[in-house]
């Protein structure tokens, strides 16, 4: 990272640290729900901007976390701790068992089958399978998280909690950013026959770009459910996944930068207008159809070439 | 024992035979030729090496090892890299960051490196940028080492590719039409280069169409003509042969 | 016995409609390999374009002229709409990467359905029951409405005429030469943007048709019901392979007569599920659909 980033991510994490202080408590949820979103939209990225591959059922995985966490503590009596790792284990099973069988699919074909992943989910959800799920209203009453006595109850802590999964988060997808998993996704992205002939196992980092990204996912939605106290079907229907699709391309693919704009333009701005109630949406598209136009690459696009300084000089 | 044997590889698509019963022996340190009319099958040939295609009939050995049918990344891994008649590069990416791609294999990293970073993984990740390094000088890019490969000449990008595969440290390396494209003086750094790469150990096996190149330094040819092998022998025997002046060069003279 | 029959005449019909959908989004991908998400509420617009049509008319015309008008005039509207959509968020897109067109799309789908809403309201809207006449006829059992009647057999005309004008005119034909190579195309003097812009009023047109089927069939017509009723018309355009006009019209009526055994025989709760199911399962036995081909890439 050079100078200049450190300087743009240490401004951007200072304003976060400090925003609560200037926001009145309705406010400093919408910004929880941005960091949530945030966190779920940077693990789409990992699939879609980075492995290139169309998945619209990226709300499968935040759900599975989100209701992992909600079904062992209030079904089974968890405490919300012991529910942490299940919550990320469990999308990541699932997104390899699912990925695996299409993950040779060309790009649309991928899309629709990902959006009848998404579909079957939210249906399973609904009609309340192996009745733990709550069915059409999901579940209610989850308790908050506990820490070595903190009880994470109030709005603020939970905003700092978001935070600092967002900065796991972060940290995950540079570390990422700079290795050889990372760059392989890329490559098999810009032209996975080239990749494969120079020896990358194409296969195997698709399936990991799938498992990694569910994972953070799964975490977002263990903090969704502690936001909410609740989780229901259609907080993780196919609606959603077409969001954070819109997300990453309006923002502006394998571009962390762009991929947080991106949330805030699609999460933020809309409250921001909550007053033009309906209309907003169609303003809404307009502005899709016009970023697009504008800025095909999304609105912060990528910049490649972040190569070791002892490259370039002598 | 031969480097890398061919026994009567076909390859078929549809009903036309590309590839007609194909079997060639490559011996280790040659820089070897396939040469004949477009259509030939030549290309296809290199498919079915590098795991590209799956031959229908016939074997493919390399280093004494049935290699027929195996994916693509495995073959590579075992020490088969190419260039494509069409260059495929990772266009929006850098020269350095393309070259590094062949350094997939090399580098010992794990998946857990993509999530946190450990001293190892500093150490490797230094150690392959700096091998990235000797190949770009090797290939003269070092001075492009930011610059976007898609954005760059023809004749860079045709470098750029070579220095990729090369940096996956192959046995065999094959070239299709390297000089496809390139002007006189990129052609001659061509051959310095492929005598260059040569000598480091690596065996070379190429399509060329320019006859000039191919007869200058390739140590062995076979000539294909509608996916068969009409003649194979010294670059000097192939000039001189009739059947292929009449298959292939006469054909050439027609075109003009 | 009966049931069968009778589910297999209930899944001809929405089959038939679903088809009818399907062309609009296999016909756009044929020729721009762009999934058109655009195309569900385009037809949701029709629905409420012919019920505002039916309306207006009610009265004023015959039974038979009324309907023959409520489909002209949805018809050329909404093919008017698909012009718009064509020429403002596509056309800019061509040359733009092919994911930037699909949120241009998406884009354009909120815009129509939020569109609908704030003119026509969030509240459902019901079809006149008069608009059909609302006869039956028993063939042994098994019970077909007129409006059954009406849509097996404009649909069935609409697909062959669209199956001559494909293969037996020029247009058609040039349509088809885009699909397989646009380049090529124009190069061999093809004026692709006329192929586009006609392929968008074809697709259209069959899609007011489909509306308008929608409106008429379940009378209840949504602001929102393009989502599901495009989502399910797109899924046969997959299953029986994009961009491929007869994979339209198979995968549109395996859909239709899938779903209305669904319906006959297993809970209702799950027949959305099923139907996704049924989706997933083809892409993984044939990973380009029933008809679409498989294309080896060239190296
Ligand atoms: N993927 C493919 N599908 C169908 N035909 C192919 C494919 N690849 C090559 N061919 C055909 O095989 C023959 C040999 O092609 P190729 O190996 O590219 O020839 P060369 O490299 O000698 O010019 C040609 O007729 C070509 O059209
Ligand atoms: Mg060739």
């Amino acid at each position: 990272m050079n100078t200049k980033n450190i300087v743009y991510y240490g401004i951007f994490l200072f304003s976060l640290i400090i925003l609560p202080f200037f926001l009145n408590s309705d406010w400093v949820s919408v910004m929880t729900t941005f960091i949530i979103y945030s966190i779920v939209s940077l693990s789409q990225d990992i699939v879609l901007g980075r492995a290139g591959m169309f998945d619209m059922g990226h709300a499968i995985f935040f759900g599975l976390g989100a209701y992992s966490t909600a079904i062992l503590n209030m079904v089974y009596g968890w405490p919300i701790l012991a529910t942490i790792p299940i919550a990320i284990i469990l999308p990541i099973v699932a997104s390899i068992i699912l990925a695996a069988p299409i993950i040779h699919l060309r790009g649309d074909y991928l899309l629709v089958t990902t959006i009848g992943f998404n579909i079957v989910f939210t249906q399973a959800l609904k009609n309340n399978v192996f009745g733990i799920t709550g069915g059409p209203n999901g579940i209610f009453g989850v308790e908050p998280l506990k820490i070595l006595g903190f009880v994470f109850s109030s709005q603020l802590s939970i905003y700092y909690l978001a935070f600092f999964i967002l900065l796991l988060t972060l940290i995950v997808i540079h570390n990422l950013e700079t290795s050889k998993p990372g760059r392989a996704l890329h490559y098999l992205n810009l032209d996975s026959l080239a990749s494969e002939c120079i020896g990358i196992n194409t296969r195997f980092y698709r399936l990991y770009s799938f498992a990694l990204s569910a994972a953070l996912a799964g975490l977002a939605g263990v903090v969704f459910t502690l936001q909410f106290s609740a989780v229901s079907p259609g907080a993780f229907n196919f609606i959603q996944s077409v969001l954070f699709f819109t997300i990453v391309l309006v923002g502006g693919p394998s571009s962390i930068p762009g991929v947080l704009l991106g949330t805030f333009f699609m999460f933020v701005v809309p409250e921001i207008f909550r007053q033009f109630a309906e209309a907003r949406y169609l303003v809404f598209g307009v502005a899709m159809i016009l970023i697009m136009i504008w800025r095909p690459k999304g609105i912060w696009p990528v910049k490649f070439g972040r190569i070791p300084n002892y490259l370039t000089k002598e | 024992m031969a480097l890398l044997e061919l026994n009567n590889v076909t390859k078929i698509f549809g009903g036309l035979v590309a590839v007609d019963s194909l079997s060639i022996s490559i011996e280790k340190g040659m820089i070897y030729g396939i040469i004949g009319p477009n259509g030939a099958g030549k290309t296809t040939v290199f498919n079915c090496i590098t795991g590209v295609y799956k031959p229908e009939k016939g074997k493919i050995i390399f280093k004494g090892k049935d290699i027929t049918g195996f994916s693509s990344h495995k073959i590579a891994n075992m020490g088969i890299t190419r260039t494509f008649q069409t260059i495929r590069l990772f266009n929006e990416m850098s020269v350095a960051e393309n070259i590094m791609s062949g350094r997939h294999f090399k580098s010992r990293q794990k998946w857990w490196h993509g999530i946190i970073h450990t001293p190892f993984y500093y150490k490797d990740e230094r150690a392959n940028w700096l091998k990235v390094k000797e190949y770009m000088e090797l290939f003269g890019l070092a001075r492009l080492a930011k610059m976007t490969a898609g954005s760059q000449p023809y004749g860079v990008q045709r470098k750029i590719e070579m220095a990729r595969a090369l940096a996956t440290e192959p046995e065999l390396l094959i070239l299709d039409e390297p000089a496809a494209g390139l002007n006189d003086k990129e052609r001659l750094e061509l051959v310095d280069t492929i005598r260059k790469i040569r000598d480091m150990g690596v065996t070379i096996l190429l399509i060329e169409h320019n006859m000039d190149l191919v007869m200058n330094i390739t140590e062995y040819i076979s000539v294909l003509n509608f996916g068969k092998k009409i003649a194979e022998g010294k670059p000097e025997d192939i000039q001189n042969n009739p059947v292929v002046i009449e298959a292939y060069l006469g054909k050439e003279e027609e075109d003009e | 016995m009966e049931i069968f029959f009778q589910q297999l005449v209930n899944g001809l019909t929405i089959g038939s409609i679903y088809a009818l959908v399907a062309l609009g989004y296999t016909m756009v991908y044929g020729v721009l390999k762009l999934i058109n998400f655009a195309h569900g509420d385009l037809v949701a617009l029709s629905a409420y374009i012919g019920l505002v049509t039916v309306m207006q008319l009610m009265g004023a015309l015959s039974p038979v002229l009324l309907i023959i008008a409520t489909f002209i005039i949805t018809m050329i509207l909404t093919s008017l709409g698909g012009l718009i959509l064509e020429r403002a968020a596509y056309r800019p897109l061509r040359k733009a990467p092919r994911l930037s067109a699909v949120v241009s799309a998406l884009g354009a789908s909120m815009i129509i359905e939020n569109g609908i809403m704030l003119i026509w309201g969030p509240m459902p809207r019901i079809f006149p029951a008069s608009a059909v006449p609302n006869a039956n006829y028993n063939i042994h059992g098994v019970y077909i409405s007129l409006m059954q009647v009406l849509v097996l057999v404009i649909s069935f005309i609409l697909m062959v005429a669209l199956y001559l004008f494909v293969n037996r005119t020029k247009l058609g034909t040039a349509m088809r030469a885009c699909a397989i190579d646009q380049d090529a195309a124009r190069l061999m003097g093809i004026d692709v943007n006329k192929v586009i812009v006609t392929t968008f009023i074809i697709g259209s047109a069959l899609g007011a048709v489909g509306g308008l089927f929608i409106g008429m069939y379940y009378r209840g017509i949504y602001f929102n019901m393009g989502w599901i009723y495009g989502l399910n018309a797109f899924v046969a355009a997959i299953i029986g392979g994009i961009g491929n006009i007869p994979g339209a019209m198979l995968g549109g009526m395996l859909l239709g007569i899938f779903n209305a055994f669904i319906a006959g025989y297993v809970s209702s709760s799950w027949s959305l599920a099923l139907t996704y199911v049924l989706l997933i399962v083809i892409m993984i036995l044939r990973p380009t659909g029933i008809l679409g081909e498989r294309v080896a890439e060239k190296v």
